[in-house]
């Protein structure tokens, strides 16, 4: 790594001035501090303070600059030099609640020495004591931070996690969408389009991988082609992730698996013709310049079974790359659930995974399947289940610390329900755990959107790291 | 008295943004030390700042921090840094007051040198985990966990502690909580131990939470979970038994196959991870090797696959490798033009084997290979069936070869290709400013004798650099046809420094017609410098002829009736007069 990846660096140049300004104004208001306001040096900083103004008001008609989470920004820049450098002056914006000052052409001297004044010597209750800045210093603006906590609630956070991988999917059924077109229109994909997406996906997946889980097996179907290859692709770096891959072979891992199924696209919906999808599909992507080998592995040997079963069945020695099982692992659960043609009912999570258990060893690789079904839980969300204690509930989260404990909302009663995550103790002499599920009574894709739910839940102590 | 209260997510995220600022200052300032004081004090301030409540962990994600699984710091400034920290296989920090300013110090240098990974890891030492508390602690990710390469009997001893009960004089009395509880299933042992692990001193709660962390995700199997952690007999045996019966049964036994790992599938998951980090293009090319013996559409498959696999830029054990299968198929195919599809793809890979990269790796075993041996002519029927493509990597080639055989061989090739293809390539390097090539082209286009090299080379005798204009003349006399000899007889009446003496030889070894009169005219011209003249006097004596014998025979007339000879003259006498005595024989 070297600062040069900085994709801001090249930016830097163009607010030169304004950065210098920070330097000025930090100089001046510690010379204000050492020297006092009536002394020649201060003047001296005042004044040049001041020319550079001009000289920014030369090409803008005014100048702002704020602070977030311990940066100086400069129009969306964060300032990581000068945020070290002028510690001081940040810590003071940062006590003060100065979110975002601005300067307009026209400053004078006076304003300023004010300015300084107001930063060294804060009013009691500067909250108050800055609105009335504000008009007695018609040439600077001064923005207050509201007095919010980083994330309200833990409801709160929660929600926004949600929406968040909301975002993503939505963003990537985008861009997938776009990219099957130009792939099967131009033969062409471009890499470089999906890095910065597959860089975001594989640090929020790392970092959220049930809320992804329950917004896979919720989120409504709407072109199946696409979402079946993003959830596809979700699967599978989950694996990888799972398996400690660096970055560069998930990213591979995670384009493989985007495109494992391209060969679909030039099938005729006859069940009788699916193995040769994966020959056509490895065809069609070898064709396309500068997308790795590895796609064209993975399209051609996701079928292969683990035992040498499977299709296309050429070479008896010959054994899927292991990449390709679990592209071959993720492609099944994905399209057991959300496929939906005349021969094949989209089939619950819950009742998919048994079958998967059936397969291990056999069309698939047993670790494999041991490190993917985590994901999901025995009772994967949307399973409604019993609780020992009679209440039904719907399982929501998975709980990849503990696959029979996910989190849960209780159905019984709507208004009082609250997520409940299974894996809390209780003093309870003999039995440790509060609640656990007795029985599943129903398994299928509920089709709520799954954020309504979330506003009555407040989620119990977790087993926490 | 009042707990002091958890710091705000805020002031958490202005220390990691802070840190992450300071890590990318550090590549700026790295002999500024004033600066970088500075900066670590500023850093000392804002940790100062969330420190009271106690430590503080941030996880490390690929690209951006959490605390508590939320996002913190801001994410343009902190994206270097936790790419680094996640790079190098860690997955938290922890700080803990009292820390000093030459910590950050030391963790930032070792961070942004520009060392290996395994050499920066172990500098780091000082700051991973080991069981003790340390002001900043670096919390590996499992799979690189020194705990697990510690003795069972290690660990096992560090948690027996666990087990003395109240009544016994221990402090935690797992051992009686545990018994009081019962667990059907491992996951609800593995989520009790961490939940009861969160009250115990910070190094045990570490190794428990790691321990089922490692159990739970297969990195040790389930029975050297239960071997290291010390558990009693009755918690331990249920869950033994439900391992042994065969998964399938029940769903009960399904869970236990899903939950458990054993020593082969840890074994088997260490040979999955390696297996997908070891990917490279030898094994894609054994799969375009597997597909090329199918038919069909897995053949042409294979085709592509090796095609992408040619290109240059692959490290050399690739390219060796995807050469010589592209050299199998080309042997196999070149012939083949009926199928169009096939057409396109043998001439797409006759273009990638003539790439300059591809021709240096045919030519590079010829250096030790003598001319007759088979291996030599195998690589020259290559070369062959390429044709005229293979030229130009070919007279690269020669130019750059400092060897004397080396180049003797590659022009022996060159010019076999050039008699079977033609020689158009072979006239273009005419204009090459490097001599030494000219020279060696100038005398392949004469090895090749074709006549319509012969107006070209004529040219070249007027080169300045001699070596090209004999060479010129040798191609000349090899090529022999008449253009060749009237370029080569005019050369001789031309005011040009070539070796004239073997133009004559060869002009009188072929007895050319008329040379007699033209030997008599550039004599009588009485050229210079004296050994000229007599190289033509005998030439002329050779051609023989009355013409010949005349003109010999005044010279000696001519100049026996002068007295006053220099030694010169003298020997000149002498050998005309030696001239005349031999034709007459």
């Amino acid at each position: 790594m070297s600062l040069n990846d900085n994709p801001h660096n090249s930016q830097m140049a163009s607010i030169e001035l304004e950065r210098r300004f920070l330097g000025a104004l930090h100089t001046f208001v510690k010379s204000c501090v050492l020297y006092g306001f009536k002394h020649p040096a201060t003047d001296q900083y005042c004044h040049q303070l001041l020319t550079l103004l001009q000289d920014i008001f030369k090409k803008r008609i005014e100048f702002a600059f704020g602070q977030i989470n311990g940066m100086f920004i400069i129009e969306d820049q964060p300032l990581i030099e000068e945020s070290l450098r002028y510690y001081e002056l940040l810590r003071k914006l940062e006590e003060l609640n100065i979110a975002r000052m601005t300067f307009l052409a026209g400053v004078t001297a006076e304003e300023l020495m004010k300015l300084s004044g107001l930063l060294i010597d804060p009013p009691p209750k500067s909250k108050d004591a800055l609105p009335a800045a504000h008009e007695a210093w018609p040439h600077i603006r001064m923005a207050i931070q509201e007095e919010t906590d980083f994330v309200a609630t833990e409801i709160e956070a929660r929600r926004t996690r949600i929406k968040r991988v909301q975002e993503i999917y939505e963003e990537w059924q985008k861009l997938t969408e776009e990219a099957f077109t130009k792939l099967l229109e131009e033969q062409s994909f471009s890499l470089s389009q999906m890095t910065l997406p597959m860089d975001v996906l594989i640090d929020e997946l790392d970092r959220d991988p049930a809320i992804f889980a329950t917004h896979v097996a919720q989120a409504p179907v709407s072109s199946f082609p696409v979402q079946h290859a993003i959830h596809t692709m979700i699967f599978s770096i989950h694996v990888g992730q799972k398996l400690g891959l660096d970055s560069s072979t998930l990213k591979s891992l995670g384009v493989s698996a985007l495109l494992h199924d391209v060969g679909r696209f030039f099938l005729p919906s006859d069940i009788d013709l699916m193995p040769i999808h994966c020959q056509d599909g490895a065809s069609f992507l070898a064709g396309v310049a500068g997308l790795p080998t590895m796609v064209v592995r993975a399209a051609l040997e996701h079928h292969m079974d683990y035992d040498g079963g499977g299709y296309p069945q050429w070479a008896s020695h010959h054994k899927p790359h292991i990449l390709s099982q679990i592209i071959g692992l993720a492609d099944f659960i994905s399209w057991g659930t959300i496929s939906d043609r005349a021969y094949h009912r989209p089939v619950a999570l819950h009742r998919l995974i048994r079958s998967v258990l059936k397969r291990a060893g056999t069309q698939f690789n047993p670790v494999l399947v041991k490190l993917l079904i985590p994901l999901f839980g025995w009772y994967p969300p949307g399973t409604q289940v019993r609780l020992e204690n009679g209440e039904e509930a719907l399982a929501l989260e998975p709980n990849l610390r503990n696959i029979l404990r996910p989190g849960v909302v209780p159905l019984t009663s709507s208004k009082e329900s609250q997520w409940r995550w299974l894996a809390s103790i209780a003093d309870t002499p003999g039995s440790p755990f509060a609640h656990s599920i007795q029985t599943v009574i129903k398994s299928e894709r509920i089709g709520t959107d799954f954020l309504n739910l979330v506003p009555d839940i407040k989620p119990q102590t977790k087993e926490q790291k | 008295m009042d707990q002091p209260s958890a710091p705000s997510k805020i002031a958490i995220s202005r220390f990691i943004s802070t840190l992450a600022g300071a890590f990318q200052a550090f590549y700026l300032y790295q002999r500024d030390n004033k600066m970088i004081d500075e900066i670590t004090q500023n850093l000392l301030k804002r940790f100062q700042a969330i420190s009271a409540s106690g430590p503080i962990t941030v996880g490390i994600a690929p690209r951006s921090f959490t605390s508590e699984n939320e996002p913190v710091g801001l994410k343009e400034a902190t994206i270097f840094l936790a790419s680094e920290l996640y790079r190098l296989g860690f997955k938290e920090i922890v700080f803990r007051a009292p820390l000093q300013s030459r910590l950050f110090f030391q963790l930032l240098h070792i961070l942004i040198n520009k060392d290996h990974v395994d050499a920066k890891i172990e500098k780091l030492g000082p700051f991973i985990e080991d069981g003790q508390e340390k002001p900043i602690t670096l919390i590996p990710m499992l799979e690189h966990l020194n705990m697990l390469r510690l003795p069972d009997e290690t660990i096992h001893k560090r948690l027996l502690p666990l087990l003395i009960s109240k009544a016994q004089g221990g402090e935690y009395d797992l051992g009686d909580r545990l018994n009081k509880a019962s667990f059907s299933s491992l996951q609800d042992l593995y989520s009790f131990l961490c939940i009861m692990a969160q009250d115990f001193p910070w190094a045990l709660k570490i190794t428990v939470q790691n321990l089922t962390d490692a159990a739970r995700e297969g990195f040790i199997s389930t029975e050297r979970f239960f071997r290291i952690f010390p558990l009693p007999d009755a918690v331990k045996r249920p869950l033994l038994d439900g391992l042994q019966k065969k998964a399938g049964v029940k769903n009960q036994n399904w869970l236990a196959f899903l939950m458990s790992f054993s020593e082969e599938e840890v074994a088997l998951r260490q040979k999955i991870r390696s297996e997908c980090l070891s990917h490279s293009a030898l094994q894609d090319l054994d799969l375009a090797q597997d597909l090329l013996n199918q038919e069909g559409s897995s053949f042409f498959l294979g085709f592509q696959l090796l095609l992408n696999n040619l290109a240059d830029g692959q490290p050399v054990a690739i390219q060796e490798k995807a050469f010589k299968l592209g050299q199998e198929v080309w042997k196999k195919c070149q012939g083949e033009l009926a199928d169009i599809r096939l057409n396109a793809m043998v001439s797409a890979l006759r273009q990638q084997l003539s790439s300059p990269s591809k021709i240096n790796l045919a030519l590079f075993p010829l250096r030790g290979l003598p001319i007759e041996s088979h291996a030599f002519s195998e690589i020259k029927d290559h070369l062959l069936s390429l044709g005229e493509a293979a030229l130009p990597p070919l007279a690269a080639a020669l130019d750059a070869e400092q060897d004397r055989s080396m180049r003797r061989k590659l022009c022996y090739l060159i010019t076999l290709i050039g008699q079977a293809r033609g020689i158009d390539f072979i006239l273009s390097c005419f204009s090459t400013e490097s001599v030494y090539l000219l020279r060696n082209m100038v005398m392949i286009a004469g090895d090749i004798g074709h006549p319509s090299a012969v107006s070209a080379i004529t040219r070249l005798l007027g080169h300045p650099q001699k070596t090209v204009r004999s060479e010129a003349v040798r191609s000349l006399i090899k090529i022999g046809n008449p253009e060749a000899i009237q370029a080569l007889t005019s050369a001789l009446s031309q005011n040009i420094d070539v070796d004239k003496a073997v133009i004559l030889e060869f002009l009188l070894n072929k007895k050319t017609d008329g040379l007699a009169r033209l030997l008599v005219r550039l004599c009588q011209e009485n050229p210079s410098p004296a050994s000229w003249r007599w190289d033509l006097y005998k030439a002329l004596a050779k051609a023989g002829g009355a013409e010949a014998h005349a003109f010999l025979d005044s010279l000696a007339k001519k100049n026996a009736g002068l007295n006053i000879l220099n030694a010169e003259q003298r020997e000149e006498q002498k050998l005309i007069s030696q001239l005349l005595s031999e034709s007459a024989l």
